[in-house]
């Protein structure tokens, strides 16, 4: 009985912990929508200052109000400066705020190390009392007094005063809330601070069950969102609810199923989504979009289309016409060919890294770029590719690359299908979030499933693919050349599926959903083939990525790869398929170029180039690129004789939506 | 009577504990032109909604050609028969016009492998496309983004689109929503081109564009059906020249 009182408050206060970090993150995705993944990264920086600030003036409580002022004005210059640019774009909320997280741990890096800190208890409350023949901590008592407490104040904050509804009207109709001479963008930018110095003042509180390391910005993250989408955005009461139930399922997981306690609250998870995936006290989160917003580009593509060239009279494109658009792609195999044999050898598994990080880019995009489904788990599958490759050679002893081939895409290809059945029960920034959490889950089993995976160690000793053909040993130029096929192959069959219709299909449903469901679509069954096909396309780059290196690890599935490959789509071009391979080239480029000059600031460079890409260079390069390559348009001929053939005019190019 | 392609009964939707239709038995036969009219609030779109199954109805059932529609997803209803367009245009802005065309008519086809062939390789389709442009005088403007037509342009593509796959029953959510008169007449009679041998269910505020379109009206009134008779019954009875006369002429004047 004490056992179970015990473990019970021990869950209730990391409950309350939880509370804290997720309601600014629910305050603001339910009532603002506003989708912040830095919240996590404002609450390492809480814990952060928090612990310097007490060990500067020697005040716990000082230490957590300047942890707090610290988080809230990292929250104010977000929203100020950007975020209020991006009012109801989730997917530029999504990429700048990634950006800022990798900024701001790059910065807290710097300032304090990469070394973890202890969190600290102050004296008055370091005590324990006894509960039978258990101790528990007075401070524990005092992380659930604050959070309950501090849920008080929200709730009256948020019900009581008119703020909430003031918000969700603001929402509804800037005009008539600027008219009733509420000064919104303050009151957004206020209501966000707050909610970041909720999570700042509990980063140092929290720091004893937490840890104040770099790996927080992301654990918190995770944390926050798990609560949010099992609680429901918008209430304090959802937000506390499913604080509570996360806090009590670790609690009691740890206690009596240690091995699988870290699997626990994922299984909340899931059982959520599957059985209630508005949550458990949600207000759906939906954005009801305005035909006029609709237009002003709520997806990731660049704003401005192509000029579609004018009718000619022409249904197919003529010779000239063919070779003018195949002309890119020619000259650029023609390049990678050439550079295979020349290229020095460092030179050229770098150049291997890069075309493995183009499949990968290319499979992503389809989700992304054309359906719209913007996925931060997206590592997950290449992950479980590599992984399959890596058991099966390392602890099977399986050589030959016909075998380990297929078995990594058939792995993505089923892994893909069922991650992505969990993950479309919910759709916009909740499919994003929950992708997250699949991306963490995969990477926690890699790392606890030690006996098959090799835990953090991983599986090392993948030899070059064997081809099976006697005599013939793959070397490095080889090798280049298996990926080189692979990323055509790869290419091509994407390719084709972006000109169907079924790719114009999937356009439809990333720029309106809806309408596509009156005009007879099964939207759900596309894009949960997209999801299916980019998974395995995907697979392909985690089958070669584990030759590559020779080894797997964890951190092949973890949310830093998936964010890698977003990176590469949005600033090559989403919705454009050499966009992204523009982007692996440029992102695997600067990593080494900036590995080599200043070997710790990467983080900072990766968050700035998001930042660059949200703010000023929508679309990528894409479509900067293509602009400037329809300058060499040919003349198209003229057919006066059509001979009954429907006239479309010269069919448009259909490789950039 | 003859046989209703569309029918209701008793339907109802209630948002909370707002109920906006109550209690809705309606119903239209082949080829019939129904309007719908009613004051702004009436619950029109909502019925819409209900109908094509953008919203779940609260109670009550909706038949479709004689089969049960009431717990159909919008794209089972499209494939037996039922499209529709929108009060406000809910198109594909940022694609091209035909792009928007050859959306809607490959929504008819049911599987995804029919889907994987090239977008423009489908000759039916590209006849099909081109014959309803050319109807719209919209043939010259197809590869111009959808955002980039004019209102009036768009408000007619939203049309086209709940027609490409030649439906049995297409519901219409006021046609000329922001249209000006002076461009209301015309576009009349180039939805009555587009809709023939189609069953058209529309709602306006247009009394022009009604009497001029419509076989039968409905007046729909704080979610019930007020009455319902041909234009002529419609125009003399007592009850709908209060609603529109006596709380002043607004719904008459055309505003959408
Ligand atoms: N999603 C919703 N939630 C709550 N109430 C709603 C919702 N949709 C519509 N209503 C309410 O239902 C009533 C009917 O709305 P509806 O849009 O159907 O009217 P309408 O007849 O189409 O009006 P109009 O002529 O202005 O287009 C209105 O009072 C409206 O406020
Ligand atoms: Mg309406």
């Amino acid at each position: 009985m004490e056992r179970i009182l015990t473990i019970f408050l021990i869950g209730i206060s990391f409950g309350s912990i939880l509370f804290l970090l997720s309601a600014g993150l629910s305050l603001t995705m339910g009532l603002m929508r506003i989708v912040n993944l830095a919240h996590g990264a404002i609450f390492m920086v809480g814990a952060y200052v928090g612990l310097a600030v007490t060990n500067i003036t020697g005040h716990f409580t000082i230490g957590l109000l300047g942890g707090a002022v610290a988080a809230g004005l990292v929250g104010l210059i977000m929203e100020a400066g950007f975020l209020r640019r991006l009012y109801k774009q989730e997917s530029g909320q999504v990429l700048l705020t990634i950006g800022f997280i990798y900024i701001i741990m790059n910065v807290v890096q710097w300032i304090w190390g990469a070394k973890p800190l202890s969190g600290i208890v102050p004296g008055s409350l370091s005590a324990v009392i006894g509960i039978g023949d258990f101790y528990f901590p007075v401070f524990r008592f005092f992380m659930i007094g604050f959070g309950l407490l501090m849920a008080v104040l929200l709730w009256l904050f948020q019900d009581k005063t008119k703020v909430g509804a003031t918000i969700r009207a603001g929402m509804d109709n800037r005009q008539v809330a600027t008219a009733l001479g509420i000064n919104l963008k303050r009151l957004f930018t206020a209501v966000f601070a707050l909610g970041s110095f909720v999570a700042g003042l509990c980063g140092l509180l929290g720091a004893p069950l937490m840890g104040i390391n770099l790996q927080v910005g992301w654990d918190a993250l995770l944390l926050a969102m798990i609560v949010v989408i099992v609680g429901g955005t918008g209430s304090v009461q959802g937000t506390l609810l499913g604080a509570m139930i996360i806090g009590l399922v670790d609690a009691f997981g740890k206690a009596y199923f240690p091995d699988i306690a870290y699997f626990a609250i994922y299984v909340a998870l899931i059982l959520i989504l599957l059985f209630r995936p508005s949550g458990l006290l949600g207000r759906p989160f939906s954005i009801q979009k305005t035909a006029e917003e609709m237009t002003q580009s709520v997806t990731l593509s660049a704003k401005m289309p192509l000029s579609i060239p004018a009718a000619t009279g022409l249904r197919k494109p003529g010779a000239r016409q063919r070779l003018y658009r195949l002309a890119p792609f020619i000259g650029a195999a023609c390049v990678l060919i050439m550079l295979g044999p020349l290229l020095p050898s460092f030179y050229l598994g770098m150049l291997t890294k890069v075309l493995i990080y183009a499949i990968f880019a290319i499979s992503l995009d389809l989700m992304m770029g054309y359906g719209g489904l913007t996925s931060m788990g997206h590592a997950a599958f290449l992950g479980v590719a590599g992984y399959t490759v890596g058991i099966l050679a390392v602890k099977e002893g399986i050589g030959l690359f016909w075998v380990l081939l297929p078995a990594g895409i058939v792995v993505a290809a089923l892994i893909s299908a069922i991650i992505g059945y969990i993950c479309l029960r919910v759709s916009g920034t909740y499919f994003l979030l929950v992708t997250i959490a699949f991306g963490q889950l995969l990477a926690i089993v890699a790392t606890k499933w030690y006996k098959v995976t090799g835990g953090t160690d991983g599986l090392v000793g993948i030899k070059r693919p064997d081809l099976g053909i006697p005599g013939f040993n793959l070397g490095p130029i080889g090798f280049y050349f298996l990926v080189f096929i692979a990323l055509v192959v790869c290419f091509a069959v994407l390719y084709r599926i972006v000109t169907s219709a079924y790719g114009r299909a999937l356009v439809g449903v990333r720029e309106n959903e809806p309408r596509m469901r009156s005009l007879g679509y099964n939207t759900w069954r596309l894009k949960y083939v997209a999801i299916i096909i980019s998974g395995t396309v995907a697979g392909v780059a985690g089958v070669f990525l584990a030759y590559y290196y020779g080894a797997m690890v964890p951190s092949t599935l973890a949310i830093e790869m998936s964010t890698a490959g977003m990176l590469m789509v949005i600033l090559g071009g989403p919705g454009t398929l050499f966009g992204p391979f523009i982007g692996a080239i440029v992102v695997v480029l600067g990593e080494n170029i900036s590995l080599t000059y200043v070997p710790d600031r990467w983080p900072l460079i990766l968050g700035g180039i998001f930042i660059l890409c949200v703010m000023l260079l929508r679309g990528g390069f894409a479509p900067y690129l293509s602009r400037l390559y329809q300058r060499f348009r040919p003349e198209p001929a003229r057919i006066t004789d059509l001979g009954g053939v429907p006239d479309l005019g010269e069919v448009p190019d259909l490789r950039e939506s | 009577m003859q046989t209703a392609v569309l029918r209701t009964e008793n339907l109802s939707k209630s948002f909370g504990g707002l109920d906006v239709l109550s209690g809705i038995t309606f119903s239209a036969g082949e080829n019939e032109n129904v309007a719908i009219i009613g004051p702004n609030g009436a619950g029109k779109t909502t019925f819409f909604n209900v109908l094509g199954g953008q919203l779940p109805a609260t109670s009550g059932r909706i038949f479709l050609v004689g089969q049960e529609v009431t717990k159909l997803p919008p794209d089972r209803r499209l494939h037996l028969g039922l499209a529709r367009s929108y009060q406000i245009n809910n198109l594909f802005f940022t694609l091209s016009l035909l792009d928007n065309m050859l959306l809607a008519l490959y929504g008819a086809e049911h599987s995804h492998l029919h889907l994987l062939r090239s977008l423009y390789g489908r000759r039916d389709y590209a006849e099909e496309a081109r014959r309803m442009l050319e109807l719209m005088e919209l043939w010259d403007k197809r590869f111009e983004i959808v955002a980039a037509l004019s209102y009036g342009d768009q408000r007619l593509v939203e049309i086209a689109l709940s027609l490409a796959t030649k439906p049995k029953v297409v519901l219409l959510d006021e046609p000329t929503a922001g249209l000006p008169t002076s461009e209301a007449l015309g576009f009349a009679a180039k939805i009555r081109r587009l809709t023939t041998d189609i069953t058209l269910v529309f709602c306006a505020h247009d009394m022009d564009l009604v009497f001029n379109l419509a076989d039968r009206i409905a007046v729909l009134y704080f979610g019930e059906i007020l009455c319902e008779g041909t234009p002529g019954e419609i125009s003399c009875n007592a009850k709908v020249q209060e609603i529109y006369l006596g709380q002043g002429s607004k719904g008459a004047a055309g505003n959408a």
